[in-house]
């Protein structure tokens, strides 16, 4: 019996992208879950330097309300 | 020279004078530190992801500069914290130097999602949809007609069904 899994990969590589920008939504929101939640990177395939990147940039547009922290418990 | 990006939202009740006002006081109190504003744009009114101080919209001002000394902005993070206009301020370091833009100009679903508030965009394209289902309908309501009968015909004969079935174990 074999498994055989879809190879990942990387977004950014594959579009090559070098830098996330926090002010991006629409490309933000393809790496969080509905309900905000970073996705992790053994789902999405981005790469761990990529990956890093990612996480900072989505943490700086929830600073600033461009992202949801959580949606739970809100009306938007 | 190192390069710093400030966004920060402006509540959104205000009259567009007064956002131009505010716009310009915090141009002027950056100017005292001698740095170099390379950008100083409207994003927009933009819906925020969580309410800020009760506000659900917000309009996004973005300002780019560049400044050889830092330590001024503590004092300038302090300056946009007490002023009551400005709700939400971020200042962000940048890798390496930002272009001098006219506009800001980054896709976006809420801008999308605004025009539609406002526009008469939308109301034209529903008017065109009605006006196409109109054309469409005489065609398809001879043939939606058959089906429709049908199904509540056999609906009813579900729904007799297990009442005569229920009557019948009654009786048993």
């Amino acid at each position: 019996m074999t498994f055989t899994t879809k190879k990942k990969y990387c977004y950014f590589k594959e579009n090559g992208i070098t830098t996330i920008d926090y002010k991006d939504v629409k490309l933000l929101k393809r790496f969080v879950t509905d309900q905000g939640k970073i996705i992790p990177r053994r789902v999405t395939g981005t790469s761990a330097k990529m990956h890093r990147q990612l996480v900072r940039a989505i943490k700086q547009a929830r600073n600033i309300a461009l992202m949801p922290f959580t949606t739970s418990g809100s009306d938007n | 020279m190192r390069y710093y990006e400030l966004l920060y939202i402006v509540n959104p009740n205000l009259e567009d004078e007064r956002v131009n006002g505010i716009i310009e006081e915090v141009g002027n109190e950056i100017q005292k530190h001698k740095v170099n504003i390379i950008n100083h744009h409207v994003w927009g009114k933009k819906r925020l992801a969580y309410p800020v101080n009760n506000n659900k919209y917000g309009i996004y001002i973005l300002l780019q500069f560049g400044a050889e000394q830092v330590e001024f902005i503590k004092e300038f993070e302090r300056y946009l914290i007490l002023s009551k206009s400005v709700i939400r301020h971020q200042v962000i370091k940048l890798e390496e130097e930002p272009k001098k833009v006219d506009s800001i100009t980054i896709e976006d679903d809420d801008a999308e999602a605004t025009k539609t508030d406002d526009g008469d965009i939308p109301e034209d394209d529903n008017d065109a949809d009605i006006d196409n289902d109109k054309a469409v309908e005489p065609e398809e309501e001879s043939k939606a007609e058959v089906p429709t009968d049908n199904e509540p015909a056999a609906e009813k004969e579900k729904e007799e069904k297990p009442s005569e079935e229920e009557k019948q174990e009654e009786g048993e």
